[in-house]
C-alpha cells in the first residue's frame, strides 16, 4: 500500500473527518508495529482491526477521542510522545567509553578479557555473537524489541551514573547468570543454556535415553565376558 | 514515566535471586499500567506475558527482560514512556488558555469533556478525583498530547483543537456548541447496524412509535404469559 506525504494528509484532513486509514498512515509514517500503534492510540488489537481493515478504513472513526488524538498527531507532529529506542550500535560507543574505566572484567584464570564486544551481548541478555550482527557495517541486524528497550535503559544509566551504573549492571547480570546456573565470565557464550526447567516443559530434546547403543565404559568392557 | 513509591520494598528485593514472573506483575501494578501497556514497555507479546504470569515463581527465561525489569524497578532514567497526565493537569492548562481564545466554546468547563470525546458530565467527576481509573486510554494519551500542544502553540493550538472538534461534530451531524451536545448519540457509521433501533430510553419529548412484532424467543412458546394452560 502506498502512503501519501504528511502534507497531503494534513490538507486532506481539512475537508473530511479522521478515518481508519489515517491510523494506518500514522503507523506507516512513524514506522510502528501494530502493537506499538495500538499503544500509541490506547486501543486493543481487536479495535485496531475493526477500525482499519477492509472498507472500514474509509469510514469515520466511532471513537472521537481517537479521532482527535490522530488528528493532533498528524497536524502537530511535535506532539508525538512515543520514545525512539536506540539501536545497540548507537549505545555501544558510550558503553565502550565507560567500560574502559571499570576494573570489572569477564576474566577467568586462563583468559583476561576486558569488557568489550563479547560482554556487550551478554550484558544485553543475548549471545556473545549478537554484537557482531548488531554492529555490522554492511548488514546490521535489528535488535529484538526487548533488547531495544534494554539499550535505552543502559544508555540512560550510563549517561547518569557512569562507571557505577555499569558496575551495578554487571553485578546484576552476574546475579541473573547465577540464578540460571551459569557464571558470567569469558566461558559464557549464551544465556539460553539454562537448567533443566526448559526441557521439562515440553518434549525432551535429543535422543531418548536407552534408545541407542550404550557406550561401553572401558571398565565394563574389560570385565565383560564374550 | 515517573516511578511511584514502593508500596513494600521487601516485596521486590531482587538480591540473591533472578527476576521471576511475579516481578513483572509487580512492575505493572507499581507503574499502574494495563497489560497491553506493560507489554509495550517490556517489548513483549501478550501471549508471552501470560506465559510468564502462569509461572509466577519461575525465572523469566529471557535475560533481556529480566535485566529490563530490574533496571525499571531501580533506575528512573531507564523509563522511556512518558507519564500520562491526570485530567486535572490537562484541564488546568486548558483553563489558562481558554480565556484568551477568540471563540471559546459555550460553558468551557464542561466543554472540555466534549473536546476529548467524552461527556460533559465527565469533567466534574474527573476534577473531584473520581473515576480516574475509568478514563479511556486514548483520552489519557490525548491529555498528554494536548499538554504538549498548549506548551508549544499556546492559544493558537487551543483554537485549532476546538475548531477541529467542531468540524468532527459537524461531519457527524452535530452542533458542537449546543447545550445538549453529546458524542454518545453519534449516529452509527456501520451500515450493518444502521437499520437497527436505537438502544436505550428514547430522548425526552420524542414521539413514541408503536412497536413492531416481537421476535420469537427461544425456550418459550408464543402465547399468554403466566401460568401454562392445563393440558387438554
Amino acid at each position: 500500500m502506498l502512503y501519501p506525504d504528511i502534507e497531503i494528509v494534513q490538507t486532506d484532513l481539512q475537508r473530511r473527518p479522521v478515518c481508519g486509514k489515517d491510523l494506518l498512515f500514522l503507523q506507516h509514517w512513524l514506522d510502528l508495529s501494530i502493537a506499538e500503534a495500538c499503544f500509541l492510540f490506547g486501543m486493543p488489537f481487536s479495535k485496531w482491526q475493526a477500525c482499519t481493515e477492509g472498507e472500514r478504513a474509509d469510514r469515520p472513526l466511532d471513537d472521537i477521542g481517537v479521532s482527535l488524538l490522530a488528528w493532533t498527531l498528524i497536524a502537530f507532529p511535535e506532539t508525538h510522545f512515543l520514545p525512539r529506542y536506540p539501536t545497540p550500535a548507537e549505545v555501544y560507543p558510550l558503553y565502550r567509553a565507560v567500560a574502559e574505566k571499570t576494573p570489572r572484567t569477564l576474566a577467568t584464570a586462563y583468559a583476561p578479557t576486558p569488557l568489550g564486544k563479547t560482554a556487550y551481548g551478554l550484558l544485553l541478555g543475548r549471545e556473545i555473537t549478537s554484537p557482531t550482527r548488531w554492529l555490522s557495517e554492511t548488514d546490521p541486524r535489528p535488535a529484538d524489541p526487548q533488547v531495544a528497550r534494554l539499550a535505552f535503559a543502559l544508555r540512560g544509566i550510563l549517561q547518569l551514573r557512569g562507571v557505577g551504573g555499569l558496575e551495578a549492571w554487571f553485578d546484576r547480570a552476574g546475579e541473573e547468570a547465577r540464578a540460571r546456573g551459569l557464571t558470567l565470565n569469558a566461558c559464557m557464550t549464551s544465556w539460553s543454556r539454562m537448567d533443566d526447567r526448559k526441557q521439562s516443559r515440553g518434549r525432551p530434546r535429543g535422543r531418548p535415553a536407552g534408545s541407542g547403543k550404550k557406550r561401553r565404559r572401558p571398565a565394563d568392557a574389560a570385565g565383560e565376558r564374550p | 514515566m515517573k516511578p511511584l513509591a514502593f508500596p513494600d520494598a521487601a516485596q521486590i528485593d531482587l538480591t540473591g535471586r533472578g527476576v521471576c514472573g511475579k516481578d513483572l506483575q509487580f512492575l505493572r501494578q507499581w507503574l499502574q499500567l494495563t497489560v497491553a501497556d506493560c507489554c509495550y514497555v517490556l517489548g513483549l507479546t501478550t501471549p508471552r506475558w501470560f506465559e510468564y504470569q502462569n509461572r509466577p515463581n519461575e525465572l523469566v527465561d529471557d535475560a533481556s527482560v529480566s535485566l529490563l525489569v530490574w533496571a525499571l524497578l531501580n533506575y528512573p532514567e531507564a523509563h522511556a514512556v512518558p507519564e500520562f497526565p491526570a485530567a486535572a493537569e490537562a484541564h488546568a492548562g486548558y483553563r489558562r488558555l481558554v480565556a484568551h481564545g477568540v471563540r471559546p466554546p459555550a460553558d468551557p468547563d464542561t466543554a472540555f469533556g466534549l473536546l476529548v470525546g467524552q461527556r460533559r458530565a465527565s469533567v466534574a467527576r474527573w476534577l473531584t478525583g473520581m473515576g480516574q481509573d475509568r478514563i479511556p486510554p486514548a483520552v489519557r494519551r490525548l491529555f498528554l498530547v494536548l499538554q504538549t500542544l498548549f506548551a508549544t502553540r499556546g492559544v493558537q493550538g487551543l483554537e485549532a483543537w476546538i475548531a477541529r472538534a467542531r468540524f468532527e461534530a459537524a461531519s457527524r451531524g452535530f452542533d458542537f456548541d449546543a447545550p445538549e451536545m453529546n458524542w454518545a448519540r453519534y449516529p452509527l457509521t456501520d451500515p450493518e447496524r444502521a437499520g437497527q433501533s436505537r438502544v436505550g430510553r428514547p430522548p425526552k419529548g420524542a414521539v413514541r412509535t408503536p412497536r413492531g412484532p416481537k421476535t420469537q424467543r427461544l425456550g418459550r412458546p408464543p402465547g399468554p404469559r403466566g401460568r401454562r394452560p392445563p393440558p387438554a
